[in-house]
């Protein structure tokens, strides 16, 4: 086998930590996202670690790709910085408003147009959306073997088959796959690094190519807010509407509190 | 707030945010609390190139500058101001040893301290005080072999666990009968080296902070720093270029730990049966931490991005300690007052910050040291 | 997009996971919804329950009892273990076959890795973890949870079919069990699987049933969070759970600090959603995702030592106090009880 070749998808997201200052707009409707700054989605940055770990013992060669606003640069950045040779930002204003079949489609053009990959890794769900279906949806449009809530990737550089460890409702199974294969990942798979600062010098060196709808001969009707087959309607924010009320005293007073409480709602089981 | 970081320079504020969150921020009190120095940090720290950033890749450090250093210390004082001065002390040691060590001395520390395995300590300031360095008392004598120093030194910070001193002492007089200021690093394993008392401050607890006594210690000539009489030039400079930077930084860090936990507090602590900032006087004391946040932070960031051979810089980093200082004392305290009594609780981190605010003071140069330095330049 | 003629998709199809034994309780809260769904809509439709296993066929009929009118199984020993290219291959005949206007499908890791697969080959729109679905004015409307449920929006998917969904399980409640009410069943073939030549199951591990079926139906919840300190203190809340009774989940941090092994007692939108009477969460500062998985508890309780803890606006009592004060008492006096 060659020097293995990985793609990984990663999306830049809002900071979850910035979400208690995300709301819905009560006159406009609108989604106000406050000063949340754009970080990297967090499942997507344990595939990456994966990936750098396989590059550690394989020598592989780390593509990244991304459909991004371009102002998600330093997420992008930092995934060279973490040691990744390449990003591809596939940029267009057409891509706004993609559900997750358009942006499985647009990655899928994307990682299609730049070359052949052995393993396309990503997180298995985005901290913003949280929709869990883009790694699915991908590996079908690539038309590759794909799982998806994988703990374990290994290749066995000789054969070129990876084995793969994903879990199901019931528990795990453990596949042998002839690549090419896309695995969504879970947070067992690794545990993610922060670059050397030195690395931050050096990453502005690396090659980040943008590609845009044209670039990478999409169909129109098939990218974007066109094509999205589901539409966004009205969004609105959850409150909370509990009492709120605070138990103040001693732990003896607080915990017949909590008894009474049990006993009120039938919990205290009489066993 | 200064608005102006390059792209590498916003990417590695985000990688070490990261990292303090991690590794810090949950801890900084518990280190207060207990005066602890988490010096097992040190090689975690160093394996992200936090330690020497400013050391050229050559030499195994990461080739930043002043201003990236300037950004790591504020992040880690944002937690923990006591680390963030034991960290900027240690970085003075290791610009020392890069700009005038020896190639002994260079190849025995440099790389344990890029690793975050030795730390080192700067031990200048004697009784009569930091700011009256020509005039001390430490007395320096070179044999055939080697250096022999006797004095003692006092506000040692990272006392009792570096690995060495960096110190300076008087090695006699020059045709004009002025004080020839040498320096060296002795390590702490020479004999006659003695940690002396360590001391109980108000606050930077989690730094340790100690006499130094050295009773004949005799270290051999490559320990020198630079040549006979460069001791001045290497206290005065990195004090100048490494010191007041990392202080001004810490002081930053604090004003934007009273400026978060205000607001953090004010939206949360419910009186009148709304929450605390539907007050006009918690909300002008928000607008103030805010305003002086900013002012403190542009005002930091702006000096420290003029080259250091600029004749400005060293008036333009007294004027931004002495401000900035200030503001964290004034940002500590105000926003005590607007927590009432839970302002003074330990259980917030506020009271914290306002002891380490105080020690910001004295350490680099006072706030009246910085306005006679800032006033000199304007009127000379 | 695609023209198609949108009125030859008729009626809902619901996806489920066959255990050994019967259907899954999730997919039978499902058939509860499609149920409330079809009083909603002025033509009579069909609700197909959509089956894949193996030998499962003596196992159908409470699939009936809960709602369904059809059943569209495939029935092959290729499908006794799940693996995603078989069953998607399954879960796509069985769609082409029924041709539904509406598919809900079981957000659990199998039900929405199909679905979505399934989706993106029949190029229409999924809604993921959908927390509501509706008809308003004609419109089919899917409310699905956002930022780790901060936010909700509404989707529609007006020009492709069928309209797909995921839901959670324990979102939604089955219908009372209805031994009178019958239906058909057809079983189709499964197609080909493209991949089965590229990939070897070497192994399949099933986990003994976790805490999942238990923190989704228990009564009485107890959530641990950071603030608890250490697996040797983690023992305080199993003890709790032991003599209460009650389950016991966990917050990502919690679970990240290996205090808890099971990926599944976590509670919280990435989690499990919980709905019981009482809610207990102990050192959790409430972050979203954890606070929407706990929203329909009848009651919640919060101890936690930070006056500042978000978790305190979303909980009926909050306490404010180290829980090691109060969840130890907490056990003596109920275990005093049971003796006494």
């Amino acid at each position: 086998m060659n020097i293995p070749r990985i793609a990984v998808c990663v999306k830049p997201v809002p900071d979850p930590a910035y979400y208690d200052k995300i709301t819905v707009d009560r006159t406009t409707k609108r989604l106000q996202r406050g000063q949340a700054p754009t970080i990297m989605n967090e499942l997507d940055r344990y595939a990456l670690e994966k990936a750098l770990q396989l590059k550690e013992t394989l020598q592989a060669e780390i593509t990244v790709f991304s459909m991004a606003p371009s102002n998600s640069r330093l997420v992008l950045l930092e995934a060279l910085a973490l040691g990744s040779d390449k990003v591809v930002l596939l940029n267009d204003i057409d891509f706004a408003g993609a559900d997750t079949l358009a942006t499985a489609y647009t990655l899928a053009r994307g990682i299609t147009h730049t070359g052949t990959f052995d393993i396309v890794l990503m997180g298995s769900e985005s901290s913003d959306g949280g929709t869990e279906q883009v790694a699915a949806q991908l590996g079908e449009m690539l038309g590759i073997p794909r799982f998806t809530h994988v703990t374990s990737v290994s290749l066995d550089s000789q054969s070129g088959r990876f084995d793969i460890t994903a879990k199901h409702d019931t528990g795990v199974n453990r596949y042998r796959v002839q690549g090419p294969v896309l695995c969504g990942v879970t947070r067992e798979i690794a545990t993610p690094r922060l670059p050397h600062l030195r690395n931050i010098r050096h990453c502005i060196e690396k090659p980040l190519i943008t590609l845009d709808s044209k670039a990478i001969e999409a169909d129109p009707q098939r990218i974007g807010d066109k094509g999205s087959p589901t539409k966004a309607g009205a969004i609105y924010n959850r409150e909370s509407t509990r009492q709120g009320i605070m138990l103040q005293g001693t732990p003896d007073g607080i915990t017949d509190r909590i008894l009474t409480e049990m006993r009120r709602l039938g919990v205290l089981c009489q066993a | 707030m200064f608005e102006f970081f390059t792209e590498e320079q916003k990417l590695l504020r985000r990688v070490v945010r990261s990292f303090v969150n991690e590794h810090i921020a949950p801890f900084a009190d518990e280190w207060d609390k207990s005066s602890h120095c988490p010096v097992e940090l040190f090689p975690k720290m160093a394996e992200l190139g936090m330690i020497g950033c400013f050391i050229p890749e050559s030499d195994g450090g990461a080739g930043f500058g002043v201003m990236e250093r300037t950004i790591i210390v504020e992040e880690i004082a944002r937690y923990s101001a006591g680390l963030a001065i034991a960290m900027m002390t240690n970085d003075i040691t290791i610009a020392i040893l890069q700009a005038y060590g020896s190639p002994e001395v260079k190849a025995r520390y440099l790389g344990p301290l890029l690793r975050g395995e030795n730390i080192g300590s700067f031990a200048v300031t004697e009784w009569s005080g930091g700011s009256d360095f020509v005039n001390q008392t430490t007395t320096v004598k070179h044999t055939e072999n080697t250096i022999v120093v006797k004095g003692q030194k006092c506000f040692v910070t990272n006392s009792t666990f570096a690995d060495f001193a960096i110190i300076t002492g008087i090695a006699g007089k020059d045709k004009r009968g002025r004080n020839i200021i040498t320096g060296m690093l002795i390590p702490a394993e020479t004999e006659g080296f003695l940690w002396g008392r360590v001391e109980h401050k108000i606050g930077m607890k989690c730094s340790i902070t100690g006499d130094l006594i050295l009773n004949n210690t005799a270290v051999p000539h490559s320990y020198r720093l630079g040549d006979d009489s460069g001791g001045k030039a290497i206290a005065l400079n990195t004090i100048g270029r490494y010191g007041r930077s990392a202080m001004t930084a810490i002081a930053v860090g604090i004003l934007r730990g009273c400026l978060e936990e205000s607001v953090k507090f004010a939206k949360q602590r419910k009186i009148y049966g709304n929450p605390l900032h539907s007050l006009f006087s918690a909300q002008s004391i928000l607008a103030q931490n805010r305003s002086e946040y900013e002012a403190a932070h542009a005002m930091l960031y702006n000096a420290v991005s003029l080259r250091e051979d600029n004749p400005d810089y060293l008036p333009r980093i007294a004027s931004a300690k002495l401000f900035c200082a200030e503001a964290a004392v004034r940002a500590g305290k105000r926003s005590i007052d607007m927590m009432g009594s839970y302002g003074l609780l330990e259980d917030y981190p506020l009271e914290r910050y306002l002891r380490d605010a105080l020690s910001v003071i004295p350490s680099g140069g006072t706030s009246h040291i910085m306005s006679i330095i800032t006033a000199n330049d304007l009127v000379k | 997009m695609e023209i198609r003629d949108l009125s030859s998709y008729q009626g809902i199809l619901v996806f489920g996971k066959m255990l050994p034994g019967g259907p899954a309780e999730g997919f039978l809260e499902l058939l509860g919804e499609a149920s409330r769904l079809k009083a909603q809509m002025t033509a009579p439709v069909r609700i197909t329950a959509a089956c894949l296993g193996s030998s499962m066929e003596a196992y159908l009929a409470p699939l009936f009892h809960h709602g369904a009118d059809h059943v569209c199984y495939i029935d092959d020993s290729r499908l006794a273990t799940y693996q995603p290219h078989r069953y998607t291959e399954g879960l796509f005949a069985i769609i082409q076959q029924v041709k539904p206007d509406i598919v809900l499908a079981c957000a659990s890791y199998e039900g929405g890795e199909v679905a979505s697969a399934v989706a993106a080959r029949l190029k229409t729109g999924l809604a993921a973890h959908s927390v509501s679905l509706k008809f308003v004015d004609g419109e089919f409307i899917q409310v699905v949870p956002a930022f780790a449920g901060k936010i909700y929006g509404d989707i529609l998917c007006p020009d492709t079919r069928p309209r797909m969904s995921t839901i959670k399980e324990g979102m939604f409640q089955k219908l009372p069990k209805d031994i009178t009410h019958t239906g058909t069943m057809e079983r189709i073939k499964l197609p080909p699987c493209g991949f089965d030549e590229r990939i070897e199951l070497l192994s399949v591990e099933d986990e003994v049933q976790g805490t999942e079926k238990s923190l989704t139906e228990a009564d009485f919840v107890i959530g641990g969070g950071l603030g608890i300190g250490g697996s040797d203190k983690w023992r305080f809340l199993e003890q709790l759970a032991e003599v209460t009774g009650a389950a016991l989940g966990c917050t990502r941090p919690a679970l990240d600090q290996h205090w808890v092994h099971n990926e599944k007692s976590m509670i919280g939108t990435s989690g499990v959603i919980v709905k019981p009477k009482l809610y207990l969460s102990v050192g959790i500062s409430g972050a979203a995702h954890h606070v929407c998985g706990v929203n329909d508890a009848e009651v919640t309780i919060a101890i936690n030592n930070d006056p500042n803890a978000t978790i305190f606006s979303h909980a009926d009592f909050g306490i404010c106090e180290d829980w090691e004060k109060i969840i130890p008492l907490l056990i003596d006096k109920i275990s005093m009880r049971k003796e006494g």
